[in-house]
């Protein structure tokens, strides 16, 4: 069951942040997790910033890829959020 | 000036394609068991 909570999502403090390549790389200190993020989810998190919210979030990517108008990027996005949420890297 | 559609075309065409979001995790125990 997806979430519908998350309305502008915001980094937490105490994210180790580290680009390698095309990858991010996070490291969350208070569980002490490595996470691994592609291009995408990558963008996803830069835009958790507390001003965008998931339309925004939507048009950005639509913006930087190649996306056909019919694929429900939203639902990618949603998922990706409420993993965030999960993992404890955003509130 | 306004861009024609082949020009806006060519743009599409520059774009990465997209691929859906992938996050990959390690715990302390992964990393440690990498042993």
């Amino acid at each position: 069951m997806l979430k519908h909570t998350i309305i502008t999502p915001l980094k937490k403090d105490k994210i180790v942040i580290k680009n390698i390549g095309n990858e991010l790389v996070l490291y969350n200190a208070e569980t002490k997790a490595i996470h691994v993020l592609n291009n995408t989810s990558s963008m996803v998190w830069e835009y958790c910033d507390g001003k965008h919210n998931l339309e925004m979030i939507e048009n950005k990517i639509r913006e930087k890829f190649k996306v056909s108008s019919a694929e429900d990027i939203k639902y990618d996005i949603r998922e990706t959020l409420n993993k965030f949420n999960e993992l404890g890297l955003i509130e | 000036m306004e861009l024609k559609d082949k020009d806006q075309d060519q743009i599409k065409e520059l774009k990465e394609s997209y691929e859906k979001p992938k996050i990959t995790t390690y715990t302390e125990e992964d990393i440690m068991n990498q042993k």
